[in-house]
């Protein structure tokens, strides 16, 4: 499959990157998934864009920060519910 | 019974959303009513847990997700005690309608769909600030599947390699709600399409066309972060 591109940029770049995106969620269709596999062995652009969604989830996955549990939310709980009886 | 229904958001039973839970509405309404005449004993047969058993579901099942359900609530209202107040009307809930639970079914999904109602129905009303919607970015793209998306092809890996936590926070929670929300559920807490379809009641082809909109608007955000940092 020849690749589209205008000054480098594929044509078909934002569905190309919901089809990265749907692979990568493990929620495409068998044929969607051959189809971007095709498309990558001669789109340079969306290889490279597939490396920029892959960073761009793992830094949400890994950098954004946690809050911890206030201590006293977990006891507050149980005790409306024991209340509740 | 409405609080009930729209707690589970049971439908017809036919589509494949109303069988994840195994929720069966026939059933409770049956079983509420027998319960004015029935004896002690039958009352328990009739219930799907004994309370011993309530408190094993509750304990094993539910409270495992509290730090979850506190993050997800902390996303959505921004505030410690609001939070709070989320998570324990939530497991409230989640206690009180718990023989609506099917023991060994997605508790997680369970849990955050009450929440998400919780605050849509009880939270935004009460809250005295008004919700922290960008409308105009709502109007923008909420309203046509068919609308145009920016795509930031200027984003690099090496500028979101270097990029710390609260830029990514900052930017994530400068998004609308419900793009705020798709993101979390589905690449922080690794729920399926078909469990946010579910917890969100909304298609699967919506949390699909949500999902992409989102990711391109913080995308864009963190693009033009990196811009005013002068990340190259």
């Amino acid at each position: 499959m020849k690749s589209e591109t205008t000054n480098g940029q594929c044509k078909e770049l934002d569905k190309c990157i919901e089809l990265l995106n749907l692979i990568m969620d493990n929620e495409a269709l068998p044929e969607e998934e051959s189809f971007i596999d095709q498309h990558l062995e001669n789109c340079a652009c969306c290889l490279k864009q597939y490396e920029v969604e892959k960073e761009f989830r793992s830094l949400i996955k890994k950098k954004l920060e946690n809050k911890d549990v206030p201590s006293d939310l977990i006891a507050s709980i149980k005790h409306k519910i024991a209340a509740a009886h | 019974m409405s609080t009930l229904v729209e707690l589970i958001g049971v439908g017809d039973g036919k589509s494949r959303n109303d069988k994840l839970f195994g929720s069966k509405i026939v059933n409770i309404v049956g079983t509420c009513k027998l319960l004015t005449t029935v004896s002690q004993e039958d009352k328990l047969k009739e219930l799907k847990y004994t309370a011993r058993e309530k408190v094993e579901v509750f304990d094993q099942e539910f409270m495992p997700h509290i730090n979850s359900m506190y993050n997800f609530a902390y996303r959505l209202t921004f505030d410690e005690d609001d939070s709070k107040d989320l998570v324990q009307d939530t497991y409230l809930k989640a206690y009180r309608f718990i023989h609506s639970f099917e023991r060994g079914t997605n508790a997680k999904a369970w849990l955050f769909r009450i929440l998400k109602n919780s605050f849509i129905n009880d939270f935004r009303k009460k809250s005295k600030q008004p919700a922290k919607v960008d409308y105009q970015e709502v109007e923008s793209y909420y309203n046509s599947d068919d609308v145009d998306v920016p795509i930031t092809t200027d984003l690099r890996v090496d500028s979101l390699k270097d990029m710390i936590g609260d830029e990514i926070t900052i930017a994530l929670n400068s998004l609308a709600v419900d793009f705020r929300t798709v993101i979390i559920l589905c690449d922080l807490e690794g729920f399926t399409y078909e469990e946010m379809a579910k917890i969100l009641d909304i298609p699967i082809g919506t949390v699909r066309s949500r999902l992409h909109r989102a990711r391109n608007l913080l995308k864009e955000k963190l693009q033009k972060y990196a811009q005013s940092m002068g990340y190259k």
